[in-house]
């Protein structure tokens, strides 16, 4: 499995965990539902980026992929809101990352 | 000199500003405060001018005291067709704003940045095409740039109009979904370095002021859409399977005998294709 097809999966797992996250409120566990749609989808409509298979783009997703090893761990084993919020964060920051590096690597015609 | 240059954090703008710096001259670089500064931050001679184009004041503000305007600043494709009202505002008005900033100095020499899609599509025609083309728009971009010159030749000022070719950047990029252009019809390109040197080389020749150039790559850059997209992933070292437009588009082969005189066209398709390759072994895909 490459890389990129292991963070899609790591995000549905912790897309499904998040379904079941007891000990929050119902808001914050609708918010982590939607902000880890949000970088599935991210995921998603870039995977077939040509610059994903540079050496940047491998180190990026390998970032990605330890950040959703940890939030899979804290989502499973849910402790305190704190935590989260600062795993969940630096997900984002990585997908962050992925669209802007799209973006910059858009070709324009003129 | 002291030179303005709208659109200055741009791709060409912070080349043409670095140009200038290089060159000794002192430049002003006017963008938008939002866009990556990056580039061109820290560059000695280079003041960072941060504004909007649309702002008559602060365009006025930014033409104050110098003595040459390289005029870039403008929504571009896909933007530029996506609202049509923002393109008019920024590519019309802004240069609008610039040339009513010039009012008072007439002889300042101000050099614009027009494209070659004000040709229309000419797939149909015997290459090349030359300045003397009729001009018809076929989107808001071209419409605005077709525009653009219009308000230029009215205003009396000194102006000189580069209709620029799609310019290649030395870097990996991504296709989009569909190529804006067929894989058989005729483009040619221009090296980002070269359109840059291009617009230098007008601010220092007073001879070449007030006419309209075309600016491309020359010969060795007169290709297909197919062949211009198989050579330039083929050197990065990536396979691509590209989807191309199935209408012929407003890009072809031009005519670039009387702008040769500025000795811009120094990057041949091959070395392009050196640089790309380079960056494909950077990046670790060859």
């Amino acid at each position: 499995m490459s890389e990129i097809e292991g963070a899609k999966k790591a995000l549905q797992s912790v897309i499904e965990a998040a379904q079941g996250l007891e000990g929050v409120t119902e808001e914050k566990r609708r918010s982590l539902l939607a902000r880890a749609q949000s970088a599935y989808n991210i995921v998603v409509q870039n995977e077939k980026k040509i610059w994903l298979k540079t050496s940047l783009g491998k180190a990026i997703v390998n970032d990605l992929n330890s950040s959703l090893v940890t939030l899979l761990k804290v989502v499973e084993k849910f402790k305190d809101s704190v935590e989260l919020e600062t795993v969940v964060a630096g997900v984002e920051a990585q997908t962050r990352r992925i669209e802007e590096e799209s973006r910059r690597r858009s070709m324009v015609v003129t | 000199m002291r030179i303005l240059v709208t659109g200055g954090a741009g791709r060409l703008g912070a080349e043409v500003v670095k140009l200038c710096a290089s060159a000794g001259h002192s430049v002003r670089a006017f963008d938008l405060p939002n866009v990556a500064w990056e580039t061109i931050n820290g560059l000695e001679e280079t003041e960072p001018f941060k504004g909007d184009i649309t702002d008559p004041a602060q365009v006025a503000a930014a033409c104050g005291g110098v003595d040459a305007v390289v005029h870039l600043a403008a929504l571009l494709p896909p933007g530029s067709e996506r609202n049509r009202e923002l393109t008019m505002r920024v590519n019309v008005e802004g240069t609008g704003n610039v040339l009513r900033a010039l009012k008072h100095s007439r002889r300042t020499p101000l050099v614009l940045a027009s494209s070659i899609t004000v040709y229309g599509v000419t797939s149909g025609e015997e290459p090349p095409i030359g300045e003397g083309h009729e001009k018809k728009a076929t989107d808001n971009y071209s419409e605005s740039k077709i525009m653009v010159e219009g308000l230029a030749e009215s205003s009396g000022s000194l102006n000189t109009v580069l209709r620029i070719a799609p310019i290649s950047v030395a870097d990996l990029l991504e296709p989009p979904e569909t190529i804006p252009y067929r894989g058989d019809q005729r483009v040619e390109f221009i090296y980002l370095e070269d359109a840059a040197r291009a617009i230098v080389s007008i601010l220092q020749r007073p001879e070449t002021w007030g006419s309209a150039y075309n600016i491309a790559g020359g010969h060795s850059w007169q290709m297909t859409g197919a062949e211009y997209i198989e050579r330039f992933y083929a050197a990065l070292g990536v396979e691509v399977e590209p989807h191309f437009s199935e209408k012929y588009t407003a890009l072809d082969w031009y005519d670039t005998s009387r702008s040769r005189l500025l000795g811009y066209q120094r990057t041949s398709f091959n070395d392009f294709e050196d640089k790309l390759r380079r960056v494909g072994e950077g990046l670790g895909l060859r």
